[in-house]
């Protein structure tokens, strides 16, 4: 524990991983509320609709962000005595994570597969389509 | 001198005359040609067809009447347009498009300016949504999509071949006992709408458009054999009573408006159902004669995804529709409404199921204005609403009356009266719907 803490930077990364990821997190809160408020034009909206799409919901750029400054002090603090095993499973679980994450966010005809799982267990579960 | 001032004479007589062969050239008259064609069913028994309308997963198991493509032309001289009216449950934006690529070279040849493609919406038919397939599956059947895609291009082309001058005259008709509203208040249109051309050349024959704002589902929902339902027996009816060419159109039918059962056998009920109808159409006076001057308004509008479902569909590639997500991240879907306009008779295609109270207006504060009323403003006195035209996007409802089920939305009914809700695309959608109509009334 004390080597872990006597090194500062590693202390640093993870707060880093987790400060980008609640960063990550407000700024779509904010650009969502934020927009809503201004009630800003639709070429501005589709701006920040880019930037949203591009850059926050993009797994790829969600897993760079967070993943590896993550993964990266999660080794490190694996190298530290007492810290070995729960920073093994912490590390997968991290991963594990972000897979999932990942798939969540993936859209498939434009469509994100979060906001479908829902109704897919629900279509199941009732056992098709009814009527028109 | 005094010969110039002659020859000048003559050359602005001769301009004048040239002018007036010119106008004659332009004189504008109604022209107007009919196509069909019969879809075949595909015999590839490793590919299923489910039949559409119902419940999922039901193969079809035989056929009572294949269904059919029905094509009208029209121009006035200088615009002009083709109603293709299909015998299916519906036909999403993605295979509209598909028939308008199907005929873009026609296009180009012909100058028509306006391609528009309805479903009479049989719950007896080939599953052309892909929504009654089973669980999690599309059960469109790609070879039957093809041939209903080349059979409505066809047909186009056959009724742009068999055009020929004539008149062109509108009437409506009251029915009675023909019609139930499955949910309160109990509102529908009871009128059958007629065009009937009439052509000049009397070895051709006349052409009638007949609407009528009931479900195509006579047959009821036992029936697994396909069959154009009552839409298909008032044409054949008519088409021998008459000689004319017929096609059917259905009105505003959401809410959910069908024919009663009159008979306990599906198949007589069916007939018997036609018969009535077919006999209030050829009760029908001439009606009155509209100029011939066409003008078309097409307006694509987005609405928003809020059906769950509907979410699903598109993820699984089934609905056809251009669908993004916004930064508030709801879904917006693309479709369309386009405004015909004959003489002073305004023909309104909706995308969808629209419920006749949207007409003629609920008179509540938070649903649109009717768009009788709206179409009123711009001085359309008659308005004659086709339903499922050019997609197919579910229910439309007035939102004061639009409840969910709190727990399952989409998927469950709320208490009361509330089916339609399960397969609309969501509350916004009236308003968007009579915004886009005002924004075709100003192009026009």
């Amino acid at each position: 524990m004390r080597r872990f803490f006597s090194k500062n930077w590693i202390a640093a990364l993870v707060s880093a991983s987790v400060m980008t990821l609640t960063a990550a997190v407000m700024a779509r809160l904010l650009l969502r509320h934020i927009s809503l408020f201004l009630s800003f034009d639709h070429q501005f909206r589709a701006i920040f609709a880019q930037i949203h799409d591009g850059v926050l919901n993009s797994p790829v750029v969600l897993m760079m962000a967070i993943a590896f400054p993550a993964a990266w002090g999660l080794r490190k603090l694996g190298k530290c005595k007492h810290w070995r095993i729960p920073a093994g499973i912490l590390w997968v679980l991290l991963w594990l994570l972000l897979l999932i994450s990942a798939l969540l966010l993936t859209r498939v005809n434009g469509i994100r597969f979060a906001d479908v799982l829902v109704s897919l267990l629900d279509v199941l579960q009732k056992g098709g389509f009814d009527g028109l | 001198m005094k010969k110039y001032f002659f020859a000048a004479i003559l050359v602005a007589v001769c301009l004048l005359c040239g002018c007036q062969t010119r106008e004659t050239n332009t004189e504008q008259v109604w022209s107007a040609g009919f196509g069909l064609v019969t879809l075949e069913l595909p015999t590839d028994p490793a590919q299923p067809l489910y039949i559409a309308g119902y419940h999922s997963g039901r193969e079809i198991t035989g056929v009572l009447d294949l269904q059919q493509a029905r094509a009208l032309w029209l121009d006035d001289g200088s615009t002009s347009m083709v109603l293709i009216a299909v015998d299916c449950v519906g036909l999403d934006s993605g295979t509209v498009t598909r028939i308008r690529e199907e005929l873009s070279d026609f296009c180009r040849d012909t100058g028509c300016d306006s391609i528009n493609v309805v479903s009479t919406h049989t719950h007896a038919g080939v599953d052309t949504l892909g929504l009654w397939g089973p669980v999690a599956m599309n059960g469109k059947n790609e070879a039957f999509m093809q041939t209903l895609i080349r059979g409505a291009a066809t047909a186009a082309k056959v009724a742009y071949e068999d055009r020929s001058r004539g008149s062109l005259r509108y009437v409506t008709m009251p029915t009675e006992a023909l019609q139930e509203d499955s949910r309160d208040p109990q509102v529908f249109d009871s009128d059958l709408y007629q065009l009937r051309f009439q052509p000049e050349d009397p070895a051709k024959h006349g052409i009638r458009l007949i609407s009528f704002a009931a479900h195509a589902e006579a047959l009821r929902s036992e029936n697994t054999m396909v069959s154009r339902d009552y839409p298909g027996a008032v044409c054949d009816i008519l088409a021998k009573e008459t000689g004319d060419d017929v096609l059917y159109v259905p009105g505003a039918i959401g809410g959910l408006i069908m024919t009663p059962r009159l008979k306990e056998n599906p198949v007589e009920n069916l007939q018997v159902t036609a018969q009535r109808i077919a006999n209030r159409a050829l009760a029908a006076k001439e009606g009155r004669a509209l100029a011939p001057q066409m003008s078309l308004s097409r307006v694509e509008f987005e609405t928003e995804l809020d059906n769950t479902l509907f979410q699903y569909y598109k993820f699984l590639g089934i609905l056809g529709n251009p669908v993004r997500q916004t930064l508030f991240g709801e879904y917006r879907l693309t479709t369309e409404l386009t405004l015909i306009r004959l003489g002073d008779l305004a023909l309104l295609l909706l995308p969808g199921e629209v419920f006749p109270e949207l007409v003629g207006g609920t008179g509540k504060e938070t649903d649109p204005p009717a768009l009788q009323d709206v179409a009123a403003r711009y001085g359309l006195e008659d308005l004659m609403v086709i339903g499922l035209a050019n997609d197919e996007i579910g229910y439309i409802l007035p939102p004061s009356d639009f409840v969910l089920n709190e727990r399952l939305p989409y998927l469950s009914e709320a208490e009361g009266d509330h089916y339609e809700e399960t397969n609309s695309v969501g509350p916004d959608c009236a308003w968007d719907l009579v915004e886009a109509f005002e924004k075709a009334l100003k192009m026009d």
